[in-house]
C-alpha cells in the first residue's frame, strides 16, 4: 500500500468518526425540540383557536386570551397565584437562609443532624405536607387545634390562603437552604477574613461581604421557588379549592375536568403561566449574571465557624421547630391515621391496627399505582440522567456550533410550569396519531422533559469538576471516545449520575402537578391515588400511601449512601 | 531531515488568530521548546500537533506520516497519532491505580498482559517510581505525580512526546530539580520531544532547539545559547532573561563598520558587523546588551566601549550585585556583577561592554515582561 493510499484511508476512517460525532447531535437535538418546543407549539395554537381540542385547523382567534386577561374571575386567579407565590417564597428564604447559615456557619449543636431533618420536608413533597397539615387543623380533632382549644386560643382552618402560603413556606424552604448553604459551603473563608483585617466588624463583614457574595445564590434559589410556588398544584387545590381560592395551576384543573371542558381557555391560561415564570427566569439572568462569585469549585473550604455562644441553643431550638413543624408532625400524623382504623382524637395504642394496610394492599388499583410509580420513577431518573450526560458531553466537550443553542434549550423546561406541559403535552398527543395518550407512556415524556433541566444541571455541576484532560489523556494513549467514556468519564461521573438519579427518583415518587392532568383509569401513580383518596375523605389510606411512599423515598436514598456514598441531602 | 514537520500552521477563533502561520521542524531525537508569554499559542500549537484541536489550515507529518493536512483534508485522529502527553494538570486518572494509569493504552493495543505488567514495571522504574504501581494518584505527592504522568505517556513508546508546562505546578525547588531530571531521561531514552513553556531557564535547560512565539507567531528559533546570546528583536531578547536597551542614533552609526552611536551620543565600537540587524532600512532599531556582559570599574580600563557613568543604585542580592547606572542624559543601563560589588550612590565610575555582545535589535513592539524577569526600564534621553 502506497504512502497516499493510507494517508486516503486515514482520511476515511477520520472523517468517518468525525460524521459518527456530529451525528448524536441533530439526534438529540430533535429529540428534544420534539418533546420541548413542539408541544409549546401546539399549546399556543390551541389557545389562539376556540377548536375543540383534536379537531382540524381552522381560523385564529385572539378571544381566549381576551377572555383570560378581561374576565374578573380569571384576573383574580392570576392575582391570587403572584400573591401566594410571592409570600410563599418570601417566608422559604426567611426560614431557609437563616437555617442555612445556622447549620453551615455557627457552632449549633448537632449540625450534620439538623441538615438531614431539614431535608427530609424536601422529600415529603408539599402536596404530602398540605394533606399532613388539613390533618393536623381538623376541626375540632385536630391536635394542633386541639392544643390551640387546650390554651384558650381559637381554632385555625387548614383551608385558606395563609395556610397555602404557610405550607408552601415551610416545604419550600429547603430549595433556598440548599442554594444557600452551598453558596456558603464554597465561600473562601480567607474572603471574610481579609475582611476583618482591613478593619471591618462582625456586622460590616456580614453586611459587606457575606451577604454580597451569597447574594446570588440566594436569589437564584429564591426566583426558582417562586415559579415552583406559582406552579404549585397539590396545595392549592387542597387548601384552596375547599373555599373557591383559585390560583392558575387549579383553574387550569377545573377548566379540563369541568363538562364542557374549556381546553382552549385553560391553555391561555397556561400561556399566561409561562409567561409569568419566563419573566422569572429573565429576573433572575439578569440578577445573577456574571456574578455567581462561588462557582462550584469542588475545593471544599472548611467554614468558618462562628460562635454564638448561649445563643446556640435559640438557634438550635428555632431549627427543631421547623423540622418538628416540616417533618415530625406531619410524619407522625399520617402514620398515626394509617395506624388506627377511624381517628377520632385519641391516642391510644390499643386502637392500632393493620386494617389501612390490608384494605389497600388488597386492592388491585393500588398495587397497579405503585408498579406504575416504580416503573415511571426508575425509567423517567434513568432515560433523563443518560440524556443528561450526552447533552453535557456536547455541551462542554464537543466543538459542534450546536453547542449554544442546545443549552438554551434544555433550559426552557425549567421556564414551562409542570401543569403547563402536561397540558400542552395532552394537545400534542392527541393531534399526534401515536397511542401515547391515555398511556403510561405519556407521564414518562411528561417526567423527562419537566425536569431535564435538573438532570442536566445537575450531571453538569459533577462534568465541570471532570478536567477536560484526563478525557484528553486517554485519548492520547488511544482510546477512542467510546473507550474513553467507558475507562474515565462514567466511572468519574457515577457520584454526579448516581445523586442525579437518586434525586430524580424522589421527585418522580412525588409527582402530581404533570401526572393530574395525563393519568388515564389504568395509568395513576401513587400521587393521584393520594389525591383521589382524598376526594373521598380515605384518610387512612392517604396516611398508608404515604408511608410507603416515604419508604420507598427512604430505600433509595439508603441504597444510593450505602452503595455509592451518595449523600442526597447534599446534593441539589 | 526533520521527524516533525509542522507547516504554516494556521488556528483562529473567531477573528482571532490563536496560532499565525506557524512552521516547525524537529529532528529526530531533538527536544524542541515552545516559548513565550502567557496567551502566545504554545498550547493551542501543541494541541494541534496532538490532534486534540484542529487547525484551519496547515500541514502536520511525524516521521513522513501525515497527520494532518488541510488542503488533503487528512486529520488522523489523536488516538492514532503515535504520540505521548505529559498535560499541565498531569490528568492522572483518580480512580484507577498507577498500574491502570500506565497500563490503560497498552491494553487498548492489546498487548499480552505479561508483557504490559513487565512495561508498566521498567517505565515506573525509569521514573524512579518502581513498586508505586498499587498505589491511587491522590497518595502521591506533586513530584512524584508528575513522574508518573511521564511514564504513563511514555508507556506506549510513541514516536513523539508533547509537554504542556509540566512543571508549572511544582513548587521552585523541585521545578529546578525536574527540569534536569526530564532532559537526563529525555535524553537518555533519545526521544523526539516537544516541550511548551513560559519559564525561559527550562527552555534553556530542557531543549536543544527554542522557538519563541509571541502572538501566534514564531519570533526567533535556534539552539538555547543562539537564542540567548542573539536574539534579533527586542522581544526575544527582553523574554529571554534582562537587557538593557538603548535608543540608537541610525544616522551616526556605521554597523558596516561595527559602530554604532545610541541616542545621548554614546559609541560603542568592534562590534561584530554580522550580529547586526540594521540592513533594512525600514523599521525601528535599538541597541541592546545584558547586564551581566558588563563590567564596572573605578577607572578606566583602558580597552573599548568603556564609559564614564555615575552610579544611581547599587543593591547587593546575594549571588550578585545589581547596578544602575546613568550613562550620560538620564540613560540608565543595568550592571549584574558576580559577588559583592557594591557601590556608592552618586559616584562615578566606568562602564565597560564587551563588544561582542552589543546587539542591535528590530524593536518588534514592547515585550510584555514577564513575571520573575522584569525588563529594564531604560528612560529615552532627555
Ligand atoms: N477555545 C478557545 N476559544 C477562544 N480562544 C481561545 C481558545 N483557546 C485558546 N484561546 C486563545 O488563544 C490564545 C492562545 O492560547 P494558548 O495556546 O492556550 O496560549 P498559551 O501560550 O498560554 O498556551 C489565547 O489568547 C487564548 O485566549
Ligand atoms: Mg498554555
Amino acid at each position: 500500500m502506497t504512502e497516499a493510499a493510507m494517508a486516503s484511508d486515514r482520511v476515511t476512517s477520520g472523517a468517518g468518526r468525525i460524521a459518527k460525532k456530529i451525528d448524536l447531535v441533530p439526534l438529540v437535538m430533535m429529540l428534544l425540540v420534539i418533546s420541548i418546543l413542539a408541544p409549546v407549539a401546539v399549546l399556543v395554537y390551541g389557545a389562539l383557536t376556540s377548536n375543540p381540542i383534536g379537531a382540524a385547523f381552522s381560523g385564529l382567534t385572539l378571544e381566549n386570551f381576551v377572555e383570560v386577561l378581561t374576565n374578573p374571575t380569571y384576573q383574580r386567579a392570576f392575582f391570587n397565584t403572584v400573591y401566594v407565590g410571592v409570600a410563599a417564597t418570601a417566608m422559604a428564604a426567611l426560614l431557609g437562609i437563616p437555617l442555612a447559615w445556622i447549620v453551615v456557619r455557627s457552632d449549633v449543636p448537632f449540625a450534620n443532624l439538623l441538615r438531614v431533618g431539614i431535608m427530609i420536608p424536601f422529600f415529603l413533597s408539599p402536596f404530602v405536607g398540605a394533606l399532613a397539615w388539613t390533618l393536623l387543623l381538623q376541626r375540632n380533632v385536630g391536635p394542633v387545634n386541639l392544643v390551640l382549644t387546650s390554651l384558650g386560643l381559637g381554632q385555625i382552618s387548614p383551608y385558606s390562603a395563609r395556610m397555602i402560603i404557610f405550607v408552601m413556606g415551610i416545604y419550600y424552604a429547603p430549595y433556598i437552604f440548599i442554594f444557600v448553604s452551598s453558596a456558603l459551603r464554597n465561600m473562601d473563608p480567607a474572603l471574610e477574613e481579609a475582611g476583618h483585617l482591613s478593619g471591618l466588624n462582625r456586622r460590616q463583614v456580614i453586611t459587606q461581604i457575606t451577604v454580597p457574595l451569597i447574594a446570588p445564590a440566594a436569589l437564584s434559589g429564591v426566583l426558582l421557588t417562586f415559579m415552583a410556588s406559582a406552579g404549585q398544584f397539590g396545595v392549592p387545590a387542597l387548601l384552596g379549592m375547599q373555599d373557591r381560592f383559585f390560583v392558575l395551576t387549579t383553574y387550569i384543573y377545573q377548566l379540563i375536568n369541568r363538562f364542557p371542558a374549556e381546553y382552549n381557555v385553560a391553555a391561555a391560561l397556561g400561556i399566561e403561566m409561562l409567561v409569568i415564570a419566563c419573566a422569572g427566569i429573565w429576573l433572575q439572568n439578569r440578577i445573577t449574571r456574571n456574578r455567581s462569585y462561588t462557582t462550584m469549585t469542588g475545593k471544599g473550604f472548611r467554614p468558618r465557624i462562628i460562635e454564638l455562644g448561649p445563643m446556640r441553643w435559640l438557634a438550635f431550638a428555632f431549627v427543631i421547630a421547623f423540622v418538628v413543624v416540616g417533618a415530625l408532625l406531619p410524619l407522625g400524623m399520617l402514620l398515626w391515621v394509617s395506624l388506627v382504623p377511624y381517628y377520632d382524637a385519641t391516642f391510644s395504642l390499643s386502637a392500632v391496627s393493620p386494617i389501612h394496610y390490608l384494605k389497600i394492599f388488597n386492592q388491585a388499583f393500588v398495587w397497579r399505582g405503585l408498579k406504575n410509580t416504580l416503573f415511571l420513577a426508575c425509567a423517567g431518573a434513568s432515560i433523563a440522567v443518560i440524556l443528561a450526560v450526552i447533552s453535557n458531553w456536547i455541551i462542554l466537550r464537543s466543538n459542534t456550533s450546536y453547542r449554544k443553542p442546545l443549552g438554551y434549550l434544555l433550559f426552557l423546561p425549567a421556564a414551562v410550569p409542570h401543569i403547563v406541559l402536561s397540558l400542552a403535552l395532552l394537545w400534542t398527543y392527541v393531534f399526534v396519531p401515536l397511542p401515547i395518550y391515555g398511556t403510561i407512556w405519556i407521564l414518562l415524556i411528561a417526567y423527562v422533559t419537566s425536569y431535564i433541566t435538573q438532570a442536566v444541571r445537575n450531571v453538569g455541576s459533577n462534568y465541570v469538576q471532570i478536567d477536560k484532560s484526563l478525557e484528553e489523556a486517554a485519548t492520547m494513549v488511544g482510546a477512542a471516545r467510546l473507550r474513553t467514556w467507558i475507562e474515565v468519564t462514567l466511572p468519574l461521573l457515577k457520584p454526579g449520575m448516581v445523586g442525579a438519579w437518586t434525586l430524580l427518583f424522589i421527585i418522580f415518587v412525588r409527582e402530581l402537578s404533570a401526572s393530574i392532568l395525563l393519568y388515564s383509569p389504568g395509568n395513576e401513580v401513587l400521587p393521584v391515588l393520594m389525591f383521589n383518596m382524598w376526594g373521598e375523605g380515605d384518610w387512612g389510606g392517604i396516611g398508608a400511601l404515604a408511608m410507603i411512599q416515604v419508604l420507598m423515598m427512604g430505600a433509595v436514598i439508603a441504597l444510593s449512601g450505602l452503595l455509592f456514598r451518595v449523600d442526597i441531602s447534599r446534593a441539589s | 531531515m526533520s521527524f516533525l514537520k509542522v507547516d504554516n500552521l494556521i488556528k483562529t477563533y473567531g477573528a482571532f488568530h490563536a496560532v499565525d502561520n506557524v512552521s516547525i521542524d524537529v529532528e529526530r531525537g531533538k527536544v524542541c521548546s515552545f516559548l513565550g508569554p502567557s496567551g502566545c499559542g504554545k498550547t493551542t500549537t501543541l494541541r494541534c500537533i496532538a490532534g486534540l484541536e484542529q487547525a484551519d489550515s496547515g500541514r502536520i507529518s511525524l516521521g513522513g506520516r501525515t497527520l494532518f493536512d488541510s488542503e488533503k483534508r487528512i486529520a488522523v485522529p489523536p488516538e492514532e497519532r503515535d504520540l505521548g502527553m505529559v498535560f499541565q494538570s498531569y490528568a492522572l486518572w483518580p480512580h484507577k491505580t498507577i498500574e491502570a494509569n500506565l497500563s490503560l493504552g497498552l491494553r487498548i493495543k492489546g498487548l499480552p498482559s505479561g508483557e504490559i505488567r513487565d512495561r508498566v514495571n521498567e517505565m515506573l522504574e525509569l521514573v524512579g517510581m518502581a513498586g508505586t504501581g498499587n498505589r491511587f494518584p491522590a497518595s502521591l505527592s506533586g513530584g512524584q505525580q508528575q513522574r508518573v504522568a511521564l511514564a504513563r505517556a511514555m508507556a506506549l513508546r510513541p514516536k513523539c512526546i508533547l509537554f504542556d508546562e509540566p512543571l508549572s505546578n511544582l513548587d521552585l525547588l523541585l521545578r529546578e530539580r525536574m527540569r534536569f531530571e526530564i532532559r537526563d531521561l529525555l535524553v537518555k531514552i533519545g526521544i523526539t520531544a516537544v516541550y511548551v513553556t513560559h519559564d525561559q531557564t527550562e527552555a534553556m535547560v530542557i531543549s536543544d532547539h527554542i522557538v519563541v512565539l509571541n502572538k501566534g507567531k514564531i519570533q526567533r528559533e535556534g539552539s538555547p545559547s543562539d537564542v540567548y546570546n542573539y536574539p534579533r528583536d527586542r522581544f526575544t531578547a527582553e523574554f529571554l532573561g534582562r537587557t538593557n536597551i538603548v535608543a540608537l542614533d541610525r544616522k551616526n552609526s556605521n554597523p558596516g563598520a561595527g559602530i554604532v552611536t545610541a541616542a545621548n551620543g554614546v559609541r560603542f565600537s568592534s562590534l561584530d558587523a554580522k550580529r547586526l540587524e540594521d540592513r533594512s532600512e525600514t523599521g525601528e532599531f535599538v541597541i541592546a546588551f545584558r547586564p551581566e556582559t558588563m563590567l564596572v570599574t573605578d577607572e578606566p580600563t583602558g580597552g573599548q566601549n568603556c564609559i564614564p557613568a555615575t552610579v544611581v543604585s547599587s543593591q547587593f542580592l546575594g549571588g550578585t550585585t545589581q547596578i544602575v547606572l546613568d550613562i550620560g542624559q538620564g540613560v540608565h543601563v543595568t550592571a549584574i556583577l558576580l559577588g559583592d560589588q557594591s557601590r556608592t550612590e552618586n559616584t562615578q565610575a566606568f562602564v565597560s561592554v564587551d563588544p561582542r555582545h552589543v546587539l542591535v535589535l528590530r524593536d518588534s513592539s514592547a515585550a510584555t515582561p514577564m513575571a520573575g524577569t522584569p525588563a529594564l526600564r531604560v528612560p529615552e534621553p532627555a
